[in-house]
């Protein structure tokens, strides 16, 4: 409820700070009203991160392959006779789509809370891990061959992209409006060499309000901004 | 989702003690005490903990002190980055007892003040659920080397620490019952390496180490935000708007873009359907010149097909005619040569009757003979009858001699007035040989027919052979011998055998 308040005051004040420069002033809004925002924004429209390694790889995950056939043979008449072959593992790698932040803190890379900094601690997404199971049934006249093929595809598991987490410098950022109703901020990333933090807004005015606020923290916390964004 | 959720714990964990504020921090004295036993197991393993400072078991982390705020009410757990213990921790925990025994009520200076509900174990750990919708579940325990360990709710360790300051022992806490709070004793700022940790681990067992870990660069000044000029938010609020008209302008372009490519592709779809089109009517007029072609050729070679199947036909009722007249002269030419071989035999037959009949004429005539010989006799018996006994008897015995050879003759006539045997091929039976005889007597006579073969004679017998009639005996892989018998059939002889 606090932070839905928080939103809708900066909200308010978003769309009354260039239609009513006066009345911004009055209102005085703060860093961290704006990390408030973008904080509960978070909780209500569409976000995604992408974490951009040195090679490039987009929410880049490493996995193993593992797998095994069980094989059962019978005749007409007579014991059943099983066997398991192990699959040989194999390395694999794949590119998660769809991450989005669940919970972003404004806290800096060292712990410390700071309203130049917004700490994604919390990231989700769709389970990515696959599996696979196949049932083969060769019967003849007088005898039988039953197949059953499992194999499974398991990943590094999320807290890749959140220990440690990354955090958004404030200070050195980029914002970019991908399209009306959507707003993108760049920054380096820690572990990271590029952390991107999307937000997909329901309609222009939204995303309007949450560029201003990511454009308000830009400019309050880079002195030597050139206003450039 | 699992996954993400024992990420989750281990994020719950250290963010169950992050501040919202460092202002509210108050260096609070860490050597008051709760006063009797019953706190000390109110507080379960946090009255082991209170006066301890531990380190991260890795290489990196945090220090974590626990400290009484107001002794056996309130504890402090308060959380350091690095290994520096300053006097501002960077996050607090704040614990106090639950209402129930054994619960405790964790109070997170992050996350908005969020708090968990903590239940004491009866294996002395401490299980956390956070209130809410997040329930974010951890578990705390100390394990017998000390170690203070913090798992996710599946039991999967997040984090160990390990104590690098002498501990408060448990029994300081229940024995010092001192309600005025003593100053806390100043912590170590460098690391150092760790001693040995209070009960429960046995006094044998190595005490957990802490590697002397080089010191970490300090880390930069916070940065805050400045307050923006009337002119600068005018400037951001003219950036949005502009971002905005930007961003819809190239939104605009980008769907004229993408209209002029739906056009183009249009375009370029019905270019390629008249193509389409093209190609398939040039593909049907080709193919129906083909099948014009193709049902052109097939006509022809039906017709071909049909003309050799005619002459095929043709060719196959001639030779079936051929094979008919062959058929019909060799069973004409058959048929003369069984014409001519019955007109032969019959000729034969009819001869050999003829010769029959001449030599029954001829004994008739010898009959009449010997009886106009034996009337002479007789006459010669009469004339000399008293005289000559003797010649008389001789004359009898001559006389008998006569009969006797009319008898005989009789007997053996009947071989005499039969025809020779007429041996042929069987012609219905393959390897069957027959032999004919003709009864040229004039009485009906009995007939023995038998024929040499490879395992020997076979015979047959007629005891009914009709004057004028003729009989045959047949066998099979007959060598060619044959021998006939015949007599009277009124005769009591026996038919002889080869």
């Amino acid at each position: 409820m606090r932070n839905k308040w928080i939103g809708m005051r900066w909200l308010m004040f978003a769309v009354l700070a260039w239609n009513a420069p006066a009345f911004a002033a009055k209102a005085a809004p703060t860093a961290a009203g704006a990390q408030q925002y973008l904080a509960a924004m978070a909780q209500q429209v569409t976000t995604k991160v992408f974490f951009v390694d040195g090679s490039g790889r987009v929410n880049y995950v490493t996995g193993r392959y593992t797998g095994q056939v069980r094989t059962i043979k019978g005749r007409a008449f007579g014991k059943q006779k099983e066997s398991v072959t192990t699959l040989p593992e194999q390395v694999v790698e794949k590119k998660v789509s769809d991450i989005h932040a669940s919970v972003l803190e404004a806290i800096d890379a060292y712990g410390r809370p700071t309203a130049c900094a917004t700490r994604i601690t919390e990231v989700a997404a769709p389970p990515y891990d696959e599996t696979k199971s196949d049932a083969g049934n060769d019967t003849r006249a007088f005898s039988f061959t039953l197949t059953y093929k499992d194999e499974q595809w398991k990943y590094e598991p999320l807290t890749k992209f959140t220990t440690p987490a990354q955090v958004i410098d404030w200070s050195n950022v980029r914002v970019v409006r991908v399209s009306p109703a959507a707003v993108t901020v760049v920054s380096n990333g820690q572990a990271f060499a590029q952390v991107e933090l999307a937000y997909f807004a329901n309609d222009p005015d939204a995303a309007d309000q949450i560029e201003y606020a990511m454009k308000f923290l830009a400019l309050s916390c880079n002195a030597n901004a050139a206003k450039g964004f | 989702m699992r996954k993400h959720w024992a990420a989750g714990a281990l994020a719950c964990a250290l963010i169950a003690t992050l501040p919202a504020t460092l202002v509210a921090q108050t260096p609070a004295s860490t050597t008051a005490q709760p006063s009797s036993t019953d706190q000390l197991a109110k507080w379960g393993l946090y009255a082991r903990l209170v006066g301890q400072t531990m380190k991260s078991a890795g290489a990196e982390g945090f220090t974590v002190r626990w400290r009484w705020e107001t002794p056996g009410e309130v504890l402090l757990e308060e959380w350091y980055r690095g290994t520096v213990v300053t006097d501002k921790p960077s996050y607090t925990g704040t614990f106090r007892l639950g209402a129930e025994p054994g619960t405790f009520l964790l109070k997170s200076s992050a996350m908005l003040g969020k708090e968990w509900l903590g239940t004491l174990q009866d294996d002395g750990s401490v299980n956390f659920v956070g209130k809410g919708l997040l329930k974010m579940p951890f578990r705390v325990r100390i394990d017998d080397q000390g170690i203070y360990e913090m798992a996710d709710a599946k039991g999967r360790t997040i984090e160990r620490y390990a104590a690098i300051t002498e501990p408060a022992t448990p029994v300081a806490v229940a024995e010092t019952p001192s309600p005025s709070p003593a100053p806390a004793p100043a912590p170590k700022l460098e690391p150092v390496i760790a001693s040995a940790p209070t009960a429960p681990a046995p006094a044998k067992k190595p005490a957990p180490v802490v590697a002397k870990q080089a010191p970490s660069p300090p880390a930069p000044p916070i940065k805050s935000p400045r307050r923006l000029s009337e002119a600068e938010l005018a400037f951001i609020g003219q950036s949005v708007q502009k971002s905005r008209a930007s961003s819809i302008e190239q939104a605009r372009q980008a769907e004229l873009a993408a209209q002029e490519a739906s056009r183009k592709f249009q375009l370029e779809y019905q270019a390629s359907l008249a193509e389409y089109a093209r190609r398939e009517a040039e593909n049907a007029q080709a193919e129906a010149e083909f099948e014009a072609e193709r049902a052109q050729k097939a006509a022809a070679w039906q017709q071909q097909a049909q003309a050799s199947e005619q002459a095929l036909a043709d060719s196959m009722q001639r030779l079936r005619d051929t094979t008919a007249n062959i058929q019909a002269q060799q069973a004409a030419a058959q048929a003369r040569q069984r014409a001519q071989a019955d007109a032969q035999a019959q000729a034969e037959r009819q001869r050999q009757v003829e010769l029959i009949r001449q030599a029954n004429q001829r004994q008739e005539d010898e009959a009449a003979r010997l009886v106009a010989q034996r009337q002479q006799y007789e006459q010669q018996r009469a004339a000399a009858q008293a005289a000559e006994t003797a010649r008389q008897q001789q004359q009898q015995r001559g006389a008998g001699d006569v009969a006797g050879a009319g008898r005989a003759s009789t007997d053996t006539d009947a071989n005499r007035c039969v025809s020779g045997a007429e041996v042929r091929e069987n012609d219905t039976t393959k390897g069957n040989t027959a032999a004919y005889v003709s009864n040229g007597c004039g009485t009906p006579v009995a007939m023995k027919i038998c024929l040499m073969t490879e395992s020997g004679w076979k015979c047959g017998v007629n005891f009914g052979v009709q004057p004028q009639a003729s009989w045959s005996f047949s066998a099979f892989h007959a060598t060619g011998p044959v021998f006939v018998d015949a007599k009277p059939a009124a005769s009591n002889r026996a038919l002889a055998s080869p």
